[in-house]
């Protein structure tokens, strides 16, 4: 299917490793609503992986050493982009998500958000300055980058759950390598060809697509990835802590959800009428954080 | 109000479980509850009335348009329901009493909660879950602090 995009560049059929568009075609995203075949992505297994984090340690000398405000003008430029190509990243969202369009421009707008909000966040990595318990000694705690990063994100956020992670990652002067859902790679790759226009310098940011497992075992037991942050279901998240503990990884997890939404006997009539049941509905059930349990008490 | 497919036919086959496993346990079923006539991975939005804790809808993420209701008397009773899961992500309740809006914002174990309200992500605020559903935050000024370490320095002879 040929997707009606403004600019047909953001329909990326390569992976991102150190500013490079490498890999051939191999394995098709599919528009849930019909099964077409939107594009088709490279395979990529543990050997890329270690190249992307290869160009990853690479680039983070230099991403660090540069001030916080020249990163968040980086990062300013990226957010721009994004919302200068929302209708287009809309399309390429919905095309491969499924979710209606309407709530994928929000999406995108959503996401563009967590890059305003980190490009200005870089600025207030503060340090702290504690009383000293001996006269001859001043103590002094500063915040430095952890270093290379990994990202793991599902397909039910495709553009927010990476703008999130990569969004404070870049700010604080880590490097990135980004395993986006196999379902849903190609809006990934058009968020790192924006990045990419917006001077993001090679292999600060790297995208893979590919082999689940052997990617999510490459970064977990690299011991050059010192943290890992991780989007999906408990079930994996399980399995990506445990593979992390041999190198003590460092995680963020964002796992699943069961989140129980309750109705008073004391609520607003005009709320309870109105929104009890539709969350869920209305997403399709997407959100991990979207309710399952509804209860209303039966006063 | 426009609802998409669901992402797979695994996604499909699990809603599908769910809403079975419901109804052989005494839920009943009054919207939906069945795949869209129009194919592919399309489920009609579904609600399940008179559910219980023993159910899948109770325990496990459906991701399906399926809204699954519990009927309780009182506040303690609610609270339990929903603290009853290995999960701690989000909770969502409708009250207008001040008190209890304290007490069960305070009770409920999960890392965020929407006070008459089912709409609270954003940028500004601190988004992850407590219990198994997972470690840190992102978003907010604690997003950051994830991607940074401490380095504490020392300095003597002064």
């Amino acid at each position: 299917m040929s997707l009606s995009l403004r600019d047909r560049s953001l329909l990326k059929d390569q992976c991102f490793i150190g500013g490079a568009w490498i890999g051939s075609p191999e394995v098709d995203v599919l528009n849930p609503a019909n099964n077409v075949i939107i594009a088709t992505v490279p395979n990529f297994g543990a050997d890329e992986t270690r190249q992307a984090i290869q160009a990853a340690e690479a680039a983070l000398t230099g991403w660090q050493a540069r001030t916080a405000a020249q990163r968040s003008a980086v990062l300013r430029r990226w957010f721009e982009a994004i919302l200068d190509a929302t209708d287009d990243l809309a399309l390429i969202l919905s095309s491969e998500q499924g979710k209606p369009i309407a709530e994928a421009r929000g999406e995108i707008i959503y996401a563009a958000s967590f890059i305003e909000w980190f490009a200005e966040e870089a600025k207030r990595t503060y340090g702290e300055v504690i009383p000293s318990p001996r006269a001859d000694a001043r103590i002094v705690v500063i915040q430095q980058p952890v270093g290379v990063t990994a990202a793991i994100t599902p397909w039910n956020f495709p553009a927010a759950m990476i703008t999130r992670k990569a969004g404070p990652a870049l700010a604080a002067g880590c490097t990135m390598v980004l395993k986006p859902a196999m379902q849903t790679p190609l809006t990934a790759l058009a968020l790192a060809a924006l990045a990419q226009r917006s001077g993001v310098p090679d292999g600060v940011l790297n995208v893979v697509t590919g082999r689940a497992r052997e990617i999510g075992g490459e970064l977990t037991s690299n011991a050059t990835v010192r943290k890992i942050s991780f989007t999906g279901s408990t079930e994996v998240g399980r399995l990506l802590m445990q593979q992390g503990a041999a190198t003590v990884k460092k995680m963020s997890m964002e796992l699943g959800g069961n989140a129980p939404f309750i109705v008073f006997d004391d609520a607003d009539m005009m709320l309870r009428s109105r929104v009890p049941c539709c969350q869920n509905i209305e997403t399709a059930g997407r959100p991990a954080f979207a309710s399952i349990a509804s209860m209303f008490s039966g006063a | 109000m426009t609802q998409g497919p669901l992402i797979d036919s695994a996604a499909v086959a699990k809603v599908e479980e769910h809403v079975a496993d419901a109804l052989a346990n005494g839920a009943r079923l009054v919207l939906g509850g069945r795949r869209h006539a129009l194919g592919g991975t399309f489920f009609e939005p579904t609600v399940l009335v008179n559910c219980s804790t023993d159910m899948l809808v109770a325990h496990e993420e459906t991701f399906g348009p399926v809204a699954s209701i519990f009927v309780f008397d009182e506040e303690e009773e609610a609270i339990q329901l929903a603290n009853a899961s290995e999960f701690g992500l989000a909770g969502y309740f409708y009250s207008r009493d001040l008190g209890r809006v304290w007490r069960v914002a305070e009770a409920l174990e999960c890392g965020m909660v929407g006070i008459n309200t089912g709409l609270i992500s954003n940028e500004v605020a601190p988004f992850g879950g407590i219990k198994q559903s997972g470690v840190g935050r992102e978003g907010s000024s604690h997003g950051i602090t994830d991607y940074l370490e401490l380095k504490y320095l020392c300095m003597a002879g002064i």
